[in-house]
C-alpha cells in the first residue's frame, strides 16, 4: 500500500513546461539528403553559379538563334562582306557575307553537343572498363591497366588525327576519334574510387547477402562513387571541345560550310591584322565557354566531394 | 633498380612497338591510293612503278615487315607529295626551329611556374594567392591557339610590340614561346603549390627549425628540395606537351619547324610524311617519359616501390 500523502502534493511537486522548452526536442529543420546539401554547397560557389548560368544561357542560345534568325549559317551575301556589328549584324559578317553571330551559334551547337556526347560516351565506357578492373582487381586488373597504360604513352592527339584520317570529316567520326582515347581518364577514375570503396563494409554486406557482381559493381559500388564520377565527366566536356576546336583548327576535323569554333577561329585567323573583330568573337564565347564548365567542374568538385 | 628500369623500359618499347603497328594499318586502311589525284589519270605503267617503289605491291604482313625494318634504321620513305624529299630530311630541318622554341618555352614555364608556386604556397596575403590562382585556372582552362591568338591580337596588331611571323630575331621569339609556355606554367605552379604546403607541414621541417636553422634555408634546402619531386615526373609529360602543342602553336606563327611541317603534311594528305612523323613525335614522348620516370626513380627511392 502506498502512503497516500506523497500523492497529495504531486501537483506542487511538478511545474508545467513552457512552450519554449516543450519544443526542444523537436527538430527544428527538414533534414537535408546529400543532394540537398550538394546543391546548398555548390550555390556557394559564385564562380560556378555564374558559369553555369553562361552555359545555360549559351545552350538557349545555340537552339534558338540558328532557328529564329533571318540569316542561315552558309548563306553568302557578297554585298554585305566583312561588315563591322551593327543592329543587322550583331556581331557583323564574315569574308562571304554570313552573319558572324548566327556561325558561332550553329557553331556552338556542333562544339557543345560534341563535347557533351563525347564526355557520356565516355563514361559507359570509363564506367564499364574500370569497373570491372577495379572490382576484381588482380591479374586481370593488371592486364587491363598496362593496356591502357600503353595506349595513353603515346600523345593521343597522334591517334585521333590518324582515326579521323580513316573516316574522314563528319562530327560522328569526330566523335568517334575524340573518345578513343579520352575515355581512358574516366577509367582511371573510376577503378581508383571501386578499389578503395570495394573494401568496405556495405559492400562486404552486399556480398554476403547474395547480390550479383554486377549489381554490386554498378548499384553499390558506381552509386557511391558517383560525386568524382560527375566531377570527371564535366571536366571531360571542356577537354572535348577543345580537342575538337583544335582539330577544325588544324583542317581535319568540321569543314565549311558548316559550323564549328575552332573553325571559326581557323576561318578568322588570316584576318588577324585587316579585321581582328572577326577573331575576337570565336575566341571570346569559346574561352568564356571553356571557362565556365571548368568552374562548374570545381564547383561540383567542392559540393559533391565535401570532405576533400 | 635495374629491374625497375628494365620493366620500364620493356613497356617503352612496347608502346613504340604498338604505335609503329598502329600507324602502319591506319595508313593501308584510309581509302583510296595515296598516289590518285583528282582528275588525272595516271597511267598503268606510272602506278605500277609507283606501287613498286613504296613497295605497295607486296603482300600487307611482308610490307608491314619491310617497313618496320627500314623504320627502325631511322628511314621512312619519301614524302609523297613532294617527291626527291626524305621524310627523315624534312624532320632534321625542322628540328631546329621547334628545339630551341621548345626549350625557350620549357625554361620559361620552369622559371615562372616554380615562382608563382612558391610564392602562392608560402605567401600569407589571401589577394595575391587569388591572383595567381586565377593565372593558373585561366591558363589550364584556355587551349593555347586561344591564347596565342588573344596574345597576337593585343601585342602584335594592337599594340605592334611583337613580330608576328617567323623566327628571325630574339623578338619573333616572345610571343610564341608564352603561348606554348602559359599551359605549363599554370600546371607547374599547382603542382609546385600542393607539393610544397605538404612539404612545410612536415615534422622535419618544423625540426629544422627548432634546430635555429634561417628561414631561408629551411625553405630551400628541407622545403624545395622534397617538394620538386612532383616537378621532376611532370617535365616528361611536360616535353610531350611542348612538342604536341607547337602543331598549332608554330602554323599560328609561320614558325618553319616541325609541328607545322606535320599540320601541313595532314592538310596535304601526305600519308609517308604523317606517318614518320607520328613515330618521330610518339618516339620522342615515350623516350623523355622513360627518361623522366628513371630520373624521379634515382631522385626519389620511394616511387620504385609503388610501380
Amino acid at each position: 500500500m502506498v502512503d497516500p500523502i506523497i500523492f497529495d502534493n504531486i501537483d506542487n511537486m511538478f511545474t508545467s513546461l513552457s512552450d519554449d522548452e516543450k519544443n526542444s526536442e523537436a527538430i527544428a529543420y527538414d533534414s537535408r539528403t546529400f543532394l540537398q546539401d550538394a546543391i546548398k554547397r555548390f550555390k556557394k560557389n559564385k564562380l560556378a553559379v555564374a558559369g553555369l548560368i553562361f552555359i545555360i544561357f549559351i545552350i538557349a542560345l545555340a537552339i534558338i538563334v540558328p532557328i529564329v534568325s533571318p540569316y542561315s549559317y552558309e548563306e553568302q551575301n557578297l554585298q554585305a562582306r566583312n561588315l563591322l556589328p551593327s543592329a543587322e549584324h550583331l556581331f557583323g559578317t564574315d569574308k562571304l557575307g554570313r552573319d558572324i553571330f548566327v556561325r558561332i551559334m550553329y557553331g556552338a551547337r556542333i562544339s557543345l553537343s560534341i563535347g557533351f556526347s563525347a564526355a557520356i560516351i565516355n563514361l559507359f565506357i570509363g564506367i564499364v572498363y574500370g569497373g570491372i578492373a577495379g572490382y576484381f582487381g588482380g591479374r586481370i586488373d593488371v592486364l587491363m591497366m598496362r593496356a591502357v597504360d600503353i595506349i595513353y604513352s603515346v600523345p593521343t592527339l597522334l591517334y585521333t588525327i590518324l582515326i579521323l584520317m580513316v573516316f574522314g570529316n563528319s562530327p560522328i567520326s569526330m566523335l568517334i576519334a575524340i573518345c578513343a582515347t579520352s575515355w581512358i581518364g574516366m577509367a582511371r577514375q573510376v577503378r581508383t574510387q571501386i578499389m578503395s570503396l570495394k573494401e568496405q563494409e556495405f559492400a562486404l554486406a552486399a556480398k554476403v547477402i547474395g547480390a550479383s557482381k554486377r549489381r554490386i559493381i554498378f548499384r553499390h559500388l558506381i552509386m557511391n562513387a558517383l560525386g568524382p564520377i560527375i566531377v570527371t565527366l564535366t571536366m571531360m566536356v571542356p577537354s572535348a571541345i577543345f580537342t575538337e576546336s583544335f582539330l577544325s583548327f588544324v583542317g581535319i576535323g568540321i569543314s565549311e560550310p558548316q559550323s564549328s569554333w575552332g573553325l571559326l577561329a581557323n576561318a578568322s585567323r588570316e584576318l588577324i591584322h585587316t579585321h581582328p573583330i572577326q577573331v575576337i568573337w570565336p575566341l571570346t564565347i569559346m574561352s568564356l565557354t571553356i571557362l565556365s564548365l571548368n568552374f562548374v567542374g570545381d564547383g561540383l568538385g567542392e559540393s559533391l566531394e565535401p570532405r576533400k | 633498380m635495374i629491374k625497375f628500369i628494365c620493366k620500364r623500359l620493356l613497356a617503352g618499347i612496347l608502346s613504340l612497338f604498338i604505335l609503329a603497328t598502329i600507324t602502319f594499318f591506319t595508313m593501308r586502311i584510309i581509302p583510296g591510293s595515296p598516289f590518285g589525284q583528282e582528275g588525272i589519270a595516271m597511267s598503268p605503267q606510272v602506278a605500277e612503278a609507283l606501287n613498286k617503289k613504296y613497295a605497295l605491291d607486296k603482300s600487307l604482313p611482308e610490307q608491314y615487315l619491310i617497313y618496320l625494318q627500314n623504320a627502325l634504321q631511322g628511314d621512312f620513305g619519301e614524302s609523297i607529295k613532294r617527291p626527291g624529299m626524305d621524310v627523315t630530311y624534312i624532320i632534321s630541318r625542322g628540328a631546329p626551329s621547334t628545339i630551341k622554341l621548345g626549350f625557350y618555352a620549357f625554361s620559361f614555364a620552369m622559371v615562372v611556374g616554380l615562382t608563382l608556386g612558391i610564392i602562392s604556397a608560402l605567401t600569407k596575403k589571401r589577394w595575391l594567392q587569388g591572383i595567381i590562382t586565377f593565372i593558373a585556372t585561366l591558363g589550364v582552362s584556355i587551349p593555347s591557339f586561344l591564347m596565342a591568338m588573344l596574345l597576337m591580337i593585343i601585342f602584335g596588331v594592337t599594340l605592334k610590340l611583337f613580330p608576328l611571323v617567323g623566327l628571325n630575331t630574339p623578338k619573333h621569339y616572345v610571343l610564341p614561346t608564352i603561348s606554348l609556355a602559359i599551359y605549363p606554367i599554370s600546371v607547374i605552379t599547382r603542382l609546385t603549390r600542393s607539393s610544397l604546403r605538404d612539404v612545410m607541414n612536415k615534422d622535419y621541417i618544423t625540426l629544422a627549425r627548432s634546430k635555429g636553422s634561417k628561414e631561408l634555408v629551411v625553405i630551400i634546402k628541407h622545403g624545395l628540395k622534397n617538394a620538386l619531386l612532383p616537378i621532376v615526373t611532370y617535365s616528361g609529360p611536360l616535353i610531350a606537351y611542348l612538342m604536341t602543342g607547337s602543331f598549332v602553336i608554330e602554323s599560328l606563327f609561320s614558325i618553319p619547324g616541325i609541328g607545322s611541317e606535320f599540320v601541313n603534311s595532314i592538310t596535304n594528305r601526305d600519308y609517308t610524311l604523317i606517318m614518320g612523323m607520328s613515330i618521330f613525335f610518339g618516339s620522342l614522348v615515350i623516350i623523355t617519359s622513360l627518361l623522366a620516370d628513371i630520373v624521379s626513380a634515382i631522385v626519389d627511392p620511394r616511387i620504385k616501390l609503388k610501380v
